[in-house]
């Protein structure tokens, strides 16, 4: 075992039993401060020791044995040893064999209510929310100073400053090292979950900093929840957090993209819910109620939450069951966000108008100003009621609020889509509804020169002031028939193209029931005509970036030559009359000529070779396969590339074929 | 991170019900803690399917020598290997004599 595997071994050991041993520590001490300093000289002991002589068979009591040692030396120095102590120091020495295992035992009967009154005093009210949380992940989870400090992205000395000041505070304050009993329980006991839940929220829903340092805040809040629903198991809030905890926990790895983007909670795939995790909130759940009392602000959360993990479809869920939870929460728990969320479940069991009016009665909330949330829940609503202007602009202003990027986009995108969706309001005739279709900023002007041609044709059949309703597809056959029956049949596709997406679009917004190009049958095309691909399109081939040098003058020369692929292919090095911008054919009979721009890459695709093919595969063939002598390079040894190889990289880029390429 | 332990069937003679007994504390403590997220024992003879380009076979145990098959396993969660490690020593502390292994789960 090298040195480092002990460092991880002990340190193992460490996070395990840290809280056990500190909180003994200041049982005995009375000192939260002195107490860890005592701790991490037995830590220390053990760094030294272990590597040498091996660890030991019990390194936890081992650990324990230790510190409780130093602190009886400390308490003698002091003079401060009273009756108790005295008898303990005296066991140890009169016990040395035996000493750990029944020291621990005697010592250890009511440990767990030492880490019990250890949580309380580290979550103590007097202390910062940062100071609880970093005290209680230093002495609670055994986590080192640079470990709080990564996961927190603060530097060291601000944590080991926090961690000082708090235990100073502890100190001066003599904060008393007890369970809280009467009245002040239930305050103390709403700070100790509001840490937990606190360090678990950092791990869970942190925009920044690294992710398997998150995972593993979340796993220490959790951690700390079910050590304190073991020490207080008749506090049904404590199983609350921990089942709410174990219920979000179990929707970690569905609820972000791999690129980091969140996946809505409707959106996610169930099948990946860690199950064991959600099992264990509904145990967790089950106790809750079996504890009894009023139901609290985190019993009350984590049943909502359990209504949406047994949900096997996000249709499944039990809305009208979530409403009632969240009023009942928003009773206990009166903040304008629960109110937000209220609205969202009201408009899911009983339609967007609740919603709304629920939504709306927020939006003098000062708290609710600049939160995202509260427009985009609005904006939704209003999409959902149709009214598109209006939703349109709260998705605007819900994305100008939010700070995080790929939601910003999300409800952008959703602004646009409530944009499109507005135009139609202005009514249903079909001039009015052409000239919206067509006045869609997406379109191109090629594309709306063409469909205007084809709706220019119904218009002055139909007439405009035609109800779009009116129009059937009997009708729009007719018409076609006698306008473009006799011509060819790429001609009467286009048009047929135009009606179809027309009616497309005039469906979504509600215009139409029905297909108007139902009674029109694709026609086929002759084949061996080639579209060429579009001019814009090429362009931005052309740009591409990271274009090979070798496909760029192939293509270029397709493009440019308008040659068939397969004697741009044979051409030869030999054959390249460079200066007359052409090329002889392999037959010898014809010249393949091309313009600037394949002119300016060729003499960097013949890198100086002096005859063999102009286009090389990229490996040299195998042995098995020798090609013919005219398709080798005899300077690279390369074969010719081949016309599959080459259609197949085409396709792969571009998804149109090499024959395309060609200009008319 | 989560860790698989399992432990072979070592021929010993079946545990007494002192071990039982400190086992069953030691699997509830572990529960509760949210260490041990399932376990249970397993029928050493089993079955064994093999699969060759989609040919698939099936044959009834036993396979290999009865030490060698696997008993019993535990999928716990820990927050390193070290960690998993000292919680297998626990264990086997209990039961005194035996074989196994722990290896790490990915995913899910």
């Amino acid at each position: 075992m090298t040195s480092g595997d002990t460092h991880r071994a002990v340190d193992a050991v460490w996070k395990m039993e840290s809280a056990r041993i500190i909180a003994g520590l200041v049982r005995m001490v009375g000192d939260v401060g002195l107490a860890e300093e005592l701790a991490q000289d037995a830590l220390l002991a053990a760094l030294e020791q272990w590597p040498e002589s091996g660890t030991p068979d019990n390194p936890g009591a081992w650990l324990m044995a230790v510190a409780k040692r130093r602190a009886i030396d400390h308490l003698r120095r002091h003079r401060r040893l009273d009756v108790r102590h005295e008898q303990l120091a005296h066991e140890l020495a009169t016990r040395p064999d035996t000493a750990e295992a029944d020291l621990d035992t005697a010592l250890d009967d009511d440990v767990g209510d030492d880490v019990l009154r250890l949580m309380f005093v580290s979550c103590h009210p007097a202390l910062s929310h940062d100071a609880q949380v970093a005290l209680t992940l230093r002495l609670l989870g055994g986590l080192r100073t640079e470990e709080i400090a990564r996961a927190f992205l603060v530097s060291e000395p601000t944590v080991a400053q926090r961690v000082v000041r708090a235990k100073r505070t502890l100190a001066d304050l003599k904060v008393p090292f007890e369970v809280p009993a009467g009245p002040d329980r239930a305050d103390r006991l709403s700070s100790v979950l509001e840490v937990i839940y606190l360090v678990f929220n950092e791990g869970y829903t942190a925009t920044a900093g690294d992710d398997w340092i998150r995972h593993d805040l979340c796993h220490e809040a959790l951690r700390l929840g079910r050590l304190l629903a073991r020490l207080a198991p008749d506090e049904a809030e404590v199983h609350g957090l921990v089942a709410l905890m174990e219920l979000q926990a179990s929707r970690s790895a569905a609820r972000t993209e791999p690129g980091g983007q969140p996946i809505a909670l409707h959106e996610q795939n169930r099948g990946r819910w860690d199950l064991l995790l959600v099992r264990r909130g509904f145990t967790a759940l089950l106790r809750a109620r079996q504890a009894g009392g009023p139901l609290g602000p985190y019993v009350l959360q984590a049943a909502i939450a359990a209504c949406h993990a047994r949900a096997r479809s996000a249709e499944e869920t039990d809305w009208a069951q979530i409403a009632a939870l969240y009023a009942l929460l928003a009773r206990v728990l009166p903040t304008p966000v629960v109110q937000l969320n209220r609205a969202v479940a009201l408009a899911m069991a009983h339609g967007p108008e609740a919603g709304l009016e629920l939504a709306d009665t927020l939006l003098a909330e000062p708290a609710l100003k600049g939160y995202h949330r509260l427009p985009s829940v609005r904006g939704d609503l209003l999409a959902k009621l149709g009214r598109h202007e209006e939703a349109r602009r709260e998705f605007e202003r819900a994305a100008a609020l939010t700070l995080n990027l790929p939601e910003r986009t999300i409800l952008l995108d959703r602004a646009a889509t409530c944009a499109a969706a507005a135009i139609p309001e202005v009514g249903g005739t079909l001039a009015e509804a052409a000239t919206a279709f067509l006045g869609r900023a997406e379109l191109d002007p090629a594309t709306v020169r063409s469909y205007g041609q084809t709706l220019g044709r119904l218009r002055r059949e139909l007439g405009d002031d035609l109800p779009l309703r009116g129009v059937h597809a009997a009708r729009v056959t007719e018409i076609f028939t006698s306008a473009w029956g006799e011509a060819a049949a790429a001609t009467w596709n286009r048009h047929r193209g135009a009606v179809r997406s027309f009616s497309a679009w005039a469906g979504a917004h509600g215009l139409l029931s029905g297909d108007l190009a139902s009674g029109l049958a694709r026609r086929a095309e002759p084949r061996g005509r080639t579209r060429p691909i579009e001019p814009p399109r090429l362009a931005a081939l052309w740009q591409r970036p990271g274009l090979g040098l070798r496909e760029r003058a192939l293509w270029l020369m397709l493009h440019e030559s308008a040659a068939p692929v397969g004697s741009v292919l044979a051409l030869n090095v030999e054959d390249l009359d460079l200066a007359g911008r052409r090329g002889k054919t392999a037959a010898g009979s014809r010249w393949i000529s091309w313009r600037s721009g394949t002119a300016e890459l060729l003499p960097g695709l013949v890198a100086g070779r002096r005859r063999g093919p102009l286009f090389l595969s990229d490996r040299r063939p195998g042995p098995g396969r020798p090609p013919a002598p005219a398709d080798l390079c005899p300077e690279t040894g390369r074969r010719r590339l081949s016309y599959e190889r080459a259609e197949y990289l085409f396709k792969q880029a571009t998804g149109h074929t090499l024959s395309q390429l060609r200009s008319r | 991170m989560r860790f698989l332990m399992t432990t072979k069937a070592n021929g010993a003679a079946p545990p007494d019900e002192a071990v039982y007994a400190e086992m069953g504390r030691f699997v509830e403590e572990m529960t509760q803690a949210g260490v041990l997220l399932a376990t249970g024992g397993l029928d050493p003879v089993g079955v064994r399917v093999t699969a060759t380009d989609g040919t698939i076979t099936v044959t009834d145990g036993p396979f290999a020598e009865a030490k060698e098959a696997i008993v019993s396993f535990a999928l716990i969660e820990a927050r390193s290997q070290e960690e998993a490690v000292e919680l297998s020593r626990r264990f086997w502390k209990i039961i005194g004599t035996g074989e196994g292994s722990i290896q790490q789960v990915f995913g899910p």
